[in-house]
């Protein structure tokens, strides 16, 4: 409430102050401020009926389905941050479901089902950044892209078909396609309605840029590691995305043009994410996607390593597990350790990089504490008998 | 130029036809239903089957072959295929029941019981009814299939002895996908399909869990959007269905 | 002649896509005798039939079911030397997998079969009900029991692998099945096949 007032406040300065580009202040206020909520919308149309019918039985399915994390408590600050970013009286029209996925990802269905996967909790590193990428999903939503994009994507498969035929184009591509991604100039809307949302929200702007040029930044040092080209960069004719780059791009400048103010909530993102934060980051290791892993951890620990984020170093480099992998492990377990953590896990993986490295003693006895502090753990009897074989 | 085009052409086709020649064949020999052996129609006279809820899909098929859903057609075929099954029962012996609404553990327990039946019917046509792909072990034909013994819980949730799954999925050709069908058919003698119409039905004892009746086929007849073409498609369904009114068929 | 030429690939394109319906016809039954597995990395003796297909999850691998993929599947990997991965890697660009390695402790064992098998199947929900000592073809190993699910699936699918190292090479046997009937209706001969099959 405080941001809205305070943009209220600078919209009013900015008109007051800036008589000579009044034309250009009209501008701006109608770019900002949001177009009155009309309600949840009915479907109109044959086609926005066939959607919401498909939508209404995937969702029965999403209901039951094992990939659905369910815990109120996040469940109900993911809610409250969407709520945050477009307003209370948009928000109740979705209904959210956090998908256990490692990927960077979210999506909003013309039916109000909103798809959170774990990997973008794991990836924000303040509530401002959720904020954006929930607000740009919603920007969907309203905009009603997913039938505009499924018209698009009919017309283009056909199109694809043909051009592909004559110009000899990759034929996989045609099948790679899916029918939920939106067109660019859908994205770039979305972009910019999340952009508007963010600016009236208590959070700044700026968080949106920031999310897409990490997301560059994840891939490049994926790409790197693999030896693959670098994407993003440019955006090219069958892409239905406009590239990060230029997105970052135009929500950086959206983000000045507002020149609002806002609170990251770094804080309370942390403290919220903490007891899940290792375990979506299990996900991700699973991956073998050590570069862009480690990318995400950085950008996630920044300048402020807690003790959570050694523990998810060691994590990352045991599991890698080359000579020098298993002392960097060692030497994060131990930091962990000494700065204070709860979580057992920086015992376990502490004894099994000692292990690992041959030193069999000490590591029996990091496995000994685990084993003290969570009996009955699903891989106790393994670790027992290796604690047993160092003993011998 | 246009030599070399030509000739790639035909080495696609060629390399197309060699490929899936073996599929081609083996498409056509497509098994369409099972009965359990030792299963008499006897047994289910009198007994309580309860329905469980159809799962109906309707739209149409742009030219490269798009799913696109279509609501009016899907709500029409829903609605039809209620007013169908509630004539249909004038050809049953035996009373079809609604699925009871269920909430928590329980609607769980039936979600993962209708996907095991989702996984056991795609089982059946991959593996036995497509006898290109039957599996060795399978070779004899006879149909012996189940949900396994842990299915008495959905008999004890519904009350009811036997339970029918009914699942239709329809996919009408767009116009270019029909001059595509005219074009393939035409000048390369190739059947493409237009248009996807499948549908199953099965009948599972609930106190064994054995799958007593499959009906399946992936190109089902009648136009679900229409009366008369779901009457065609509910009595294709059931076609042969145990429970079955001799009589009834001359309606 | 432009026109019926596009026509013609069209419809070889759309051929293809169409009938791409599972054109693997190639099974051969598992009789009730020894059997030599995974091009001779392992023998074994099943208590009932099984099908082979023909299609090998790795160069020394290869996968039986009894009543389909949907239903069980028992896959066979065996003399996985030190860099190899366990499931043959298809793209090493998209989907690289994480390479055995011969000092690898029981533990590392089943993390390097959790991300092999997630990454080849694309699962994202694995979870680890188990892990404890066992032996496979008399030969000191892990056995790990784990759950999984597929996208939008109602269904809880359970997985009970065994690994083991025999000179320096790696060998696995995984087995997976919806946990309602179909796990335990097979899980036995599964365990016997375990614990006698023979490592070359």
């Amino acid at each position: 409430m405080m941001g809205r007032a305070a943009f209220g406040a600078m919209l009013l300065a900015a008109t007051v102050l800036g008589a000579p580009a009044a034309s250009s202040a009209q501008e701006d206020r109608e770019n900002f401020l949001l177009p009155p909520w009309t309600g949840a919308y009915e479907p109109e149309n044959i086609d926005e009926r066939g959607f919401w019918r498909e939508w209404d039985e995937l969702e029965t399915r999403l209901k039951h389905s094992k990939y659905v994390v369910r815990d109120p408590a996040l469940q109900a600050y993911v809610e409250d941050v969407l709520c945050e970013a477009v307003g209370n009286d948009r928000c109740t029209a979705a209904r959210i479901y956090i998908l256990r996925e490692n990927s960077f990802n979210a999506w909003m269905a013309p039916n109000g089902t909103m798809g959170v996967h774990t990997g973008l909790l794991m990836r924000m590193r303040n509530e401002a950044e959720l904020a954006s990428v929930l607000g740009h999903e919603f920007g969907h939503f309203e905009k009603r892209h997913t039938l505009q994009g499924f018209k698009q994507q009919r017309r283009t498969s056909d199109i694809v078909m043909w051009a592909a035929i004559l110009a000899g184009i990759d034929l996989t591509n045609i099948y790679t396609l899916t029918i939920f991604e939106y067109g660019r100039e859908q994205e770039r809307e979305a972009d910019l309605v999340g952009a508007r949302y963010l600016a009236v929200s208590p959070y700044p702007s700026r968080a949106a840029a920031e999310v897409w040029i990490r997301l560059i930044d994840e891939d490049d040092a994926r790409a790197e590691e693999r030896k693959r080209r670098k994407r993003n960069r440019h955006t090219r004719w069958l892409d239905s995305h406009p590239a990060p780059l230029e997105r970052a791009g135009y929500l950086a400048r959206a983000a000045e043009a507002a020149a609002d103010e806002g609170d990251y909530r770094a804080d309370r993102y942390s403290e919220v994410m903490e007891p899940y934060l290792l375990g979506f980051y299990e996900d991700q290791l699973q991956r073998n996607d050590f570069a862009a892993s480690k990318f995400i951890l950085e950008q996630l620990a920044g300048e402020y390593w807690r003790p959570i984020h050694w523990v998810m170093q060691g994590e990352l480099h045991r599991k890698r597990g080359t000579p020098r992998d298993l002392v960097t492990a060692e030497e994060s377990y131990r930091r962990a350790i000494n700065e204070g953590t709860q979580r057992p896990e920086a015992w376990r993986g502490l004894g099994l990089a000692l292990m690992r490295s041959g030193d069999r003693e000490s590591g029996a006895e990091a496995l000994t504490t685990y084993l003290e502090k969570v009996p009955d753990a699903p891989d106790t009897a393994m670790l027992e008998m290796m604690v047993r074989g160092a003993q011998k | 130029m246009k030599f070399a085009r030509l000739r790639a052409v035909f080495v696609a086709v060629a390399i197309t036809l060699c490929t899936f020649g073996v599929a081609v064949e083996s498409v056509s020999a497509q098994e369409k239903a099972g009965v359990r052996p030792g299963f008499e129609e006897a047994q289910i006279a009198g007994e309580k089957i309860v329905l469980f809820r159809p799962n109906v899909k309707v739209g149409s098929q742009s030219m490269a072959g798009l799913f696109e859903p279509r609501s009016e057609w899907t709500e029409d075929a829903r609605r039809l295929m209620d007013a169908e099954l509630v004539r249909a029962q004038s050809r049953l012996t035996n009373e079809l029941q609604p699925m009871p609404a269920l909430y928590g553990e329980n609607a769980q327990l039936v979600a993962e019981y209708e996907a095991l039946f989702a996984s056991v019917a795609s089982a059946v046509v991959e593996f036995q009814f497509f006898v290109g792909n039957r599996l060795p072990t399978r070779k004899k034909g006879d149909f012996d299939w189940t949900l396994g013994e842990g299915a008495e819980r959905l008999s004890e949730l519904t009350g009811a002895r036997y339970g029918l799954f009914i699942y239709t999925e329809d996919h009408y050709g767009s116009t270019g996908r029909k001059i595509l069908q005219f074009a393939a058919a035409g000048l390369l003698g190739v059947g493409v399909q237009s248009g996807v119409h499948k549908g199953y039905a099965g009948l599972v004892d609930l106190q064994t869990g054995h799958l007593l009746w499959l009906n399946a086929d992936g190109q089902m007849g009648g136009d679900v959007r229409e009366a008369d073409g779901m009457e065609k498609r509910v009595r294709q369904l059931l076609e042969d269905f145990p429970g079955s009114l001799p009589e009834a068929d001359d309606q | 002649m432009k026109l019926h030429g596009g026509i013609i690939i069209a419809s070889t394109v759309a051929a293809m896509a169409l009938l791409s319906v599972p054109a693997n016809a190639g099974w051969k039954r598992i009789e009730v005798e020894e059997t030599k597995i995974a091009k001779g990395a392992m023998y074994a003796t099943p208590a009932s039939e099984w099908n082979r297909w023909s299609r090998r999850p790795a160069r020394r691998g290869e996968t039986w079911t009894k009543d389909g993929f949907q239903l069980n599947r028992l896959d066979f990997f065996g003399q996985i030397a030190d860099g190899e991965s366990i499931y043959k890697e298809r793209s090493k660009k998209e989907k690289p997998l994480p390479k055995f390695r011969s000092d690898m402790l029981p533990t590392d064992l089943a993390e390097l079969f959790e991300a092999n098998f997630s990454i080849e199947h694309n699962i994202t929900q694995f979870d680890v009900r188990s892990l404890e000592p066992a032996q496979l073809g008399g030969v000191a190993g892990v056995r790990m029991v784990y759950e999984y699910a597929l996208p939008n699936d109602a269904l809880t699918r359970v997985g009970e692998a065994r690994l083991a190292v025999s000179a320096g090479q790696l060998y696995v046997i995984n087995y997976t099945a919806p946990e309602l009937h179909y796990f335990d209706a097979s899980v036995d001969e599964v365990r016997a096949i375990m614990d006698n099959v023979e490592l070359k």
